[in-house]
């Protein structure tokens, strides 16, 4: 069952400077949905609107961003809402840390540095629990130590953890009042490769137990491999492919997935690899028609001027690409003459 | 002496006090490394560890900003550091950091290096700068490119290949790039990797690649050097150590990079380190504590490199 829906967001800055607006369309015009007690991957370069995704279906909506168009439906199993229609601040707040969370990016500074850890952890629960000191601590004490986690860093200052620490101390944070739904933006990135595989064992382990619906965001594909279920790979706003990982990485159908995954190199293979040509388009002023024709190695006419729409390829799988259409086996033909 | 080496890392510690009076304690944050790069022979030696490992360290100590509390580094047989030989250590050996975001200054324009460069190391004609554009030319961009452009106008790749650029302008024979891919998309990481591949074999540069990410320097190095907590724990080519790695803390290592392959998923749980600082004073050897193989003798005696199959290996297993 579908625990959110989202449907045709259009998510777009809008600033105003001199008496000039300009329109940066971040996320424009994305579909999709999570099933309960999945992993959902979003995958893409930065720039890509990822962040701006979340953001919106979080409802940390302020100016300059601004909601378009589009649905946001949560089914929850007391309650089904649209945040959207959530005008007021003070319903959206109690919906947010208690039912959906967020792990946010930069584990580094999202910390405050002048308060210690426990005071943070105060904040969060003296928000939406009402609790006296006695029941604080026993709900700290059995949250951490589920996470392998010493009561004394409560008393410590962000600046004492090591950064793998502090991620770890931001992850006990989002998820301590047990959220229905955990959003976890870039949680890996700036971690070294054993505190990495560290954290991603515990964003599995809480996963398990406290059964909740995690939406990953990240740029790693690696990271994406070993933890979701499903991935949606976006590109300058939209997105391209959606499918279970296991069809996503065998047989990417979108020339911009397979440009993703080939330019990842591997310990063991030493061939020459290359990179993708080409930066990710500005979004205040997107390429027409297909947005990656520019950088796309099967490009054709067609593409420059019609937008392809996101298809239904098969039952898990869907791709915005005309050479998946009317059964093109032409993409596959070359990618195979080219390896 | 030693007039066929490029760079000799000899024996060199680096001890960092913390704290005055009582509370002082000392951090060995470079412990007894040494390493030897050939003059005729360019190659891209890796430091590869985890943040804290003393990788950077490392860097600032061959680069002369820090000075080594013991033993020596000798660039093309004078000591790093000294005045003897200053102005070709400069033009030689030439760094690249880590965010080139933060290379740049963001209120000047990014060809300002460049010409400043130029006219610091070289004969000024006004208003030609031909090394600059050679240079440009070598990372695969054009002066157009970055013409009156400011850092924030140019993207992460395109900056830290300009980055590249500005230190290829003196021609120097050694680079040191301390992280220089890991602020860079992934899909752009490869253009800046295949880069330094291709200065090593055309321009004959040898580079000191300073990384945690196992790939990339699988990938591009010769020879690689994993570091724990100070020490180079195993040093050899990169396609031995990686390949079949010997020391448990390099096996650790290699079992933790994720794989982009959804049929490979990690079974196994680990235990992260404890406080860093625990780990640097340890005694005996510093991975005993998290170390699956460790036995007595670790906890008590520090183990010295041991020749095993092409490589040395810090670790008792070997002894």
């Amino acid at each position: 069952m579908a625990i959110l829906e989202v449907d045709n967001l259009k998510a777009y800055y809008v600033t105003q400077t001199f008496g000039r607006s300009s329109t940066v369309r971040a996320v424009d015009g994305v579909s999709f949905h999570v099933n309960k007690n999945e992993i959902y991957g979003i995958a893409g370069e930065s720039g890509c609107g990822k962040s701006t995704l979340l953001k919106a279906i979080s409802g940390l909506v302020k100016p300059p961003l601004q909601i378009l168009g589009g649905e946001i439906r949560y089914n929850f199993a007391d309650q089904q809402l649209n945040i959207l229609d959530l005008k007021d601040e003070k319903q959206r707040r109690r919906l947010r840390g208690a039912r959906i969370s967020l792990i946010p990016q930069g584990s580094m500074s999202v910390l405050n540095p002048v308060r210690r850890i426990k005071k943070s952890f105060e904040d969060v629960i003296y928000a939406h629990l009402d609790v006296s000191e006695g029941e604080f601590e026993e709900l700290v004490k059995n949250h951490l130590e589920a996470l392998g986690l010493d009561w004394t860093v409560m008393h410590t200052y962000p600046h004492q953890l090591s950064g793998g620490m502090r991620q770890r101390v931001t992850i006990a944070l989002s998820t301590i009042l047990r959220p229905e739904i955990i959003f976890a933006d870039e949680p890996t990135t700036a971690l070294d490769v054993v505190v990495q595989r560290g954290v991603i064992q515990l964003i599995k382990k809480i996963k398990e137990e406290q059964q909740n619906t995690l939406i990953l965001v990240t740029h790693d594909m690696s990271v994406h491999a070993t933890l979701c279920d499903r991935l949606a790979v976006m590109y300058a706003g939209e997105i391209v492919e959606e499918g279970d990982v296991k069809s996503l990485f065998g047989s990417p159908k979108h020339p911009y997935t397979s440009m993703l995954l080939s330019s990842l190199p591997k310990i063991g293979d030493k061939s020459a690899r290359v990179s993708a040509p080409g930066a990710p388009p500005s979004l205040a002023n997107p390429p027409t028609g297909c947005r990656f024709h520019p950088r796309c190695p099967y490009a054709v006419d067609r593409c420059r001027q019609e937008t392809p729409a996101l298809r239904q390829l098969n039952e898990t799988h869907r791709v915005a690409c005309f050479l998946q259409e009317a059964g093109s086996m032409e993409l596959q033909g070359r990618a195979a003459n080219e390896q | 002496m030693n007039s066929e080496k490029l760079l000799v890392v000899d024996n060199v510690t680096k001890v960092f006090t913390k704290g005055q009076g009582f509370v002082k304690s000392k951090i060995e944050a470079v412990s007894r490394v040494s390493f030897a790069l050939e003059r005729n022979r360019p190659e891209i030696f890796t430091l590869a560890g985890e943040s804290g490992s003393g990788k950077s360290t490392v860097a600032k100590l061959i680069l002369g900003f820090e000075i080594p509390t013991t033993g020596s580094i000798v660039y093309k047989g004078n000591p790093v550091g000294g005045l003897k030989g200053k102005r070709e250590f400069i033009k030689d050996v030439q760094p690249i950091f880590q965010n080139p975001f933060e290379t740049f200054n963001p209120l000047k324009k990014v060809q300002s290096y460049f010409h400043d460069t130029e006219r610091n190391f070289s004969k000024f004609s006004p208003g030609k700068y031909p090394l600059t554009e050679r240079a440009l030319e070598l990372v695969g961009l054009t002066a157009s490119e970055i013409k009156d452009k400011y850092p924030s106008e140019m993207s992460g790749g395109q900056l830290q290949r300009a980055s590249i650029a500005r230190a290829l302008i003196t021609n120097p024979s050694l680079l040191i790039a301390d992280e220089p891919v890991s602020m860079i998309d992934a899909s752009l990481r490869m253009s800046v990797v295949n880069l330094f591949k291709r200065l090593k074999d055309e321009q004959k540069v040898s580079i000191i690649y300073i990384t945690h990410d196992l790939a990339t320097a699988y990938y591009i190095s010769d020879r690689i050097a994993i570091m724990l907590r100070g020490q180079f724990v195993e040093v050899g080519a990169v396609k031995k150590v990686l390949d079949e790695p010997l020391h448990p803390y390099s096996q650790l290592l290699k079992a933790s990079v994720p794989a982009p392959d959804p049929e490979t998923r990690w079974s196994e749980d680990i235990t992260l380190s404890d406080l860093e600082t625990r780990e640097y004073t340890r005694k005996g050897c510093k991975f005993a504590g998290r170390c699956p193989k460790a036995f007595d003798l670790c906890r008590e005696q520090e183990p010295e490199h041991h020749a095993v199959d092409d490589r040395l290996v810090k670790c008792h297993l070997y002894a």
